[in-house]
């Protein structure tokens, strides 16, 4: 890596101060991305600003809520007693997260501010209709998850707390690269009373919403109801790995996995 | 202790400026800002090490065109990652830095292959064969490029010592000897300047066999700078720039009539090399070609190897060098000629292996095949496995749709020819000290000559301490690669002892110290049988090995958890390259799979259960018996992975597959072979 400052704020607002006093300092918490591009010298922050022993780790349910401080790790998620009783499918997809090294370090906050076109919890705050709170206001995460690594944060913005909507009930399903444990195609599905979410991640440039499928399961949530049903390849993801055809074809053979995961049958 | 944990005095780090280009000029070689950089000790490009030597390469094909060794590259660069300068700097940071600060403008050149070397072995009758056959069947095999990956990557440290103007150098290498006598040749100095010590080596596989140009360049420069210098690689270079394995394309065809008798057998190699050739740049070529038709009896062949240059990156010998591409090409045919002709492919298989009483048996390519009883492998197999059960289970899942595949490969492993040391000392107390010739990277080789020496010598093995991997206290030898070390090197242990014996019984005072080089009778050749199960997701393409049954012959056991270690890991390794390893160039010529973020290497959980069965007949080759067992695992599993795939798709008209059998490949085979039936 090159050299690079290096700061560990104690409060939000010292972070906050820390960023904007330079345009090319970069905020770091899991680094779990982050520091192997420093590694292999593919970022040249002028300071690197530590948020990992400051942000919130806390879990916590309420009204039909369940909220994550953006610094819990995989793992905290992944064991949380909370989170097994009130969104099981949650704690199932942070287990599935890359491996124990990366869960103990990696952080929920981290991921969805990275946004990662094959990351896993931007498909469940997609799917779970997630409000995303930072330093200065909250989003949608339908609006907050805007392109390829791309997210609404401005420069000096921090993301600080995700609340998601607990659905009846939910599952995830990934098809994971050989290579790097990344989704190739991943499906989330969350059933409420009145809705079918279904959130596609590895597939395509951003996660998105698969409305036909959606349909499909509104009307009979069962996997026999997606027969038939396809997302269309046009503007997915096309690399060595899998084109977009393919990715097409896991993307609903994960949603499918992950409605069979929910009726059984 | 590794070599990047060695002590150096005050040393100089090397950061090398690799090209970007795969084929080209250079026009300019701006190494000023570089220079000026803080830290920076020296820059060298190609004109400073202009009259540098030639690493030698191993003939075992006539050559018709070697390519130039450049420690860094002259005027022309022939290879994506070449090094074309160096920058020796007080911290590695620096000198990373710096480098980056080198401005090399190389203008790109059109390059067409050019062959290296190229043999032919023929009897002249295979078209004669093939006319008056009932069934000829032909395939095409091209292995995926493999990136050898051991944990600890490449890495040197001169230590220079100015009293003397002696180096001595830390590299992680499977041949220290080779080291040493090689850096003296293409520097130029006597050998006795050098003294090389290979500490722990972090795995090789056949990518540490040889020296690198980067290796000669950091004992170039702690003798010219007459200071301490390192070098260690980055997950990153050893992608771009050590030595890659397989690569091979192998075309065959084979003959037989309608009782499935062999007639014939036809084959074309094909195997990359890069823009220098390693010591055993053409092993990989050559054995190919050499090791067919494996341990069947084949009476026409006509067989072809040619080693090819391209500019991607460099070629060697990874664990099995050209044994599985043999097999594999062999093992297709055979499983291809079953299917046409409607024979079991065990008993096609069986009806054709070279029997017992035939051994030795002399190949048209130069083999002597020395022992074993090839036919006895399948038996083995078949018993351990329950075959007519399996057979029938596999009808029961068809049956219900589930595409189930069973895939047998037999294999030859031949083992290293030549010779090893072995200087074995009684002292008076008791105890015995074992220095061979021979290395050891993570084999357990202490444990094995210790365990001969003290079963030849008849005491306690705490008595016993080995000597490896330093020039200084070890007699010359050749290394560990070719699996020969505990057929030749435990030989010259055994030898050794012996001769310490007999000087005892002749009432000789201790200590006393037998000094032996000893060379073997020709090549032990290992063999075996491997059986997969395999499942495929229909709608993901996603297969699934179930079970791997192994059954192998490996001559002599000195050790068997260090033979079961063997087979397990290079089964791991064959499995990669059935299922997922592959080394990817866009057409640019630029590497795609740089990290192992898109280059798969198998987990542990991608390891299925194995389960091993072995017996042993001696070769009368060596003294111990021994066979090589070191590259059985990446012979056996491809061949018996690929044809159970096939097997599993069959049903589905699918004859022909290529490695790694990506679940996208295998989704795009059931999709055309589906949307072709409708």
């Amino acid at each position: 890596m090159y050299e690079t400052a290096y700061a560990r704020p104690r409060t939000l607002e010292e972070a906050v101060e820390l960023l904007q006093s330079d345009e090319d300092a970069k905020c770091l918490a899991g680094g779990m991305t982050y520091v192997p591009t420093l590694k292999q010298r593919l970022a040249m922050p002028s300071l690197l600003v530590d948020l990992s022993r400051l942000l919130s780790r806390d879990i916590a349910v309420a009204d039909g809520f369940l909220t994550i401080g953006a610094g819990a790790r995989h793992v905290d998620v992944q064991r949380s007693q909370i989170v097994r009783e009130t969104l099981p499918a949650l704690a199932e997809l942070a287990g599935l997260i890359g491996d124990p090294m990366v869960r103990n370090r990696g952080t929920i906050g981290g991921s969805l501010s990275n946004n990662d076109p094959a990351a896993d919890y931007p498909s469940a705050a997609l799917a779970l209709d997630a409000q995303i709170t930072t330093t200065k206001q909250q989003y949608a995460a339908a609006d907050f998850l805007s392109g390829m690594f791309e997210t609404l944060l401005d420069d000096d913005e921090i993301v600080t707390h995700v609340r998601f909507k607990i659905p009846v009930c939910a599952a995830y399903s990934k098809f994971a690269s050989k290579a790097s444990g990344y989704a190739v195609a991943g499906a989330f599905v969350a059933r409420f009373d009145d809705d079918v979410r279904v959130a596609i991640t590895g597939a395509g440039p951003c996660v998105f919403r698969a409305d036909q499928l959606e349909e499909a399961l509104k009307g009979d949530f069962n996997v026999w109801a997606l027969k038939g049903k396809t997302i269309e390849p046009e503007g997915l993801l096309s690399d060595m790995h899998a084109d977009a055809e393919y990715r097409a074809a896991l993307a609903v053979e994960m949603t499918k996995r992950a409605v069979h995961q929910i009726t059984g049958a | 202790m590794f070599t990047d944990d060695v002590k150096l005095t005050n040393p100089l780090h090397v950061a090398f400026v690799r090209s970007q280009i795969a084929s080209g000029e250079i026009v300019e070689l701006e190494t000023e800002d570089a220079l000026e950089a803080e830290g920076v000790a020296a820059v060298h490009t190609g004109a400073d090490v202009a009259d540098l030597g030639s690493l030698s390469v191993n003939p075992v094909l006539p050559i018709k065109h070697l390519p130039p060794f450049s420690v860094l590259a002259q005027a022309t660069v022939r290879g994506l990652g070449q090094p074309v300068a160096a920058v020796l700097g007080e911290t590695a940071l620096q000198a990373a830095d710096a480098a980056e600060l080198v401005y090399a403008e190389i203008e790109p050149t059109e390059s067409s292959p050019i062959l290296v070397a190229e043999k032919n072995w023929s009897n002249a009758q295979y078209e004669e064969a093939a006319a008056k056959a009932d069934h000829v069947v032909s395939c095409t095999i091209q292995h995926p490029r493999l990136a050898p990956s051991p944990m600890e990557p490449r890495s040197i440290a001169a230590a220079y010592d100015a009293e003397t103007d002696c180096v001595t150098v830390w590299h992680s290498t499977q041949t220290p000897h080779r080291t040493r006598s090689e850096l003296a040749a293409i520097l130029g100095i006597e050998a006795k300047r050098i003294r090389v010590i290979a500490p722990h080596v972090g795995g090789a596989f056949g990518m540490k066999a040889s020296l690198y140009p980067e290796d000669v360049f950091v004992v170039w420069a702690a003798l010219k700078h007459k200071r301490d210098v390192k070098w260690t690689a980055t997950r990153s270079e050893e992608f771009l720039s050590a030595t890659h394995g397989r690569g091979i394309k192998s075309e065959g065809e084979l003959a037989l009539s309608s009782d499935g008798t062999f007639l014939g057998l036809k084959a074309m190699v094909e195997g990359p090399v890069g823009a220098w050739l390693p010591n055993s740049g053409l092993i990989t070529a050559w054995n190919a070609a050499r090791v067919l038709p494996s341990g069947y009896a084949v009476p026409a062949q006509d067989i072809t190897t040619q080693a090819v240059m391209n500019n991607l990156g460099p070629t060697g010998i990874y664990r099995g060098a050209g044994r599985p591409e043999a097999n594999c090409l062999m093992e297709r045919l055979i499983d291809k000629a079953a299917a046409v002709s409607g024979i079991d492919p065990v008993e096609l298989r069986r009806k054709n292996l070279i029997p017992a009483t035939a051994l030795p048996h002399n190949t048209l390519t130069g083999n002597t095949l020395d022992s074993g009883d090839y036919a006895k492998a399948l038996d083995v197999l078949c018993e351990a496995v329950d075959y007519p059960a399996l057979l029938a289970e596999q009808t029961r899942c068809r049956a219900e749709g589930q595409l189930v595949g069973i895939g047998i490969g037999f294999y030859l492993e031949p083992s290293g020819n030549g010779w090893e040391t072995a200087r074995v000392t009684l002292n008076e107390d008791g105890s015995v000290v074992v220095a061979s010739g021979s290395s050891s990277q993570g084999h357990g080789r202490e444990t094995a000559f210790a365990q001969i020496a003290a079963d030849a010598l008849n005491i306690d093995i705490d008595q016993i301490s080995v000597l490896l991997a330093d020039t200084a206290k070890t007699p010359e030898g050749i290394g560990a690669l070719a699996s020969r070390s505990t057929a030749i090197g435990g030989s010259a242990v055994l030898k050794a002892c012996e001769e310490i014996t007999s000087r005892l019984e002749a009432s000789e005072a201790l200590p006393i110290t037998a000094d032996v080089r000893y060379e073997n009778k020709g090549q032990a050749w290992g063999y075996g049988a491997y059986l997969a199960q395999v499942s495929i997701c229909r709608s993901t393409g996603e297969l699934s090995v179930e079970r791997i049954t192994c059954v192998d012959d490996t001559g002599t056991i000195v050790n068997p958890k260090l033979v079961e270690g063997q087979i397990l890991g290079g089964l791991a390794q064959g499995l990669g390259e059935a299922l997922m390893e592959s080394i990817v160039y866009d057409e640019d010529g630029q590497l795609l799979t740089g990290s192992f973020m898109d280059y798969a290497m198998p987990r542990a959980a991608d390891i299925p259960t194995i389960d091993i069965h072995k017996f042993e007949t001696p070769s009368p080759m060596n003294a111990l018996g021994a066979k090589g067992v070191g590259e059985a695992g990446t012979i056996g599993a491809p061949a018996a992975i690929l044809n159970a795939a096939v097997d599993a798709l069959r049903p589905l008209g699918v004859t022909d597959l290529t490695m790694p059998l990506t679940s996208q490949s295998l989704w795009r085979a059931i999709r055309s072979a589906e949307q072709g039936k409708s």
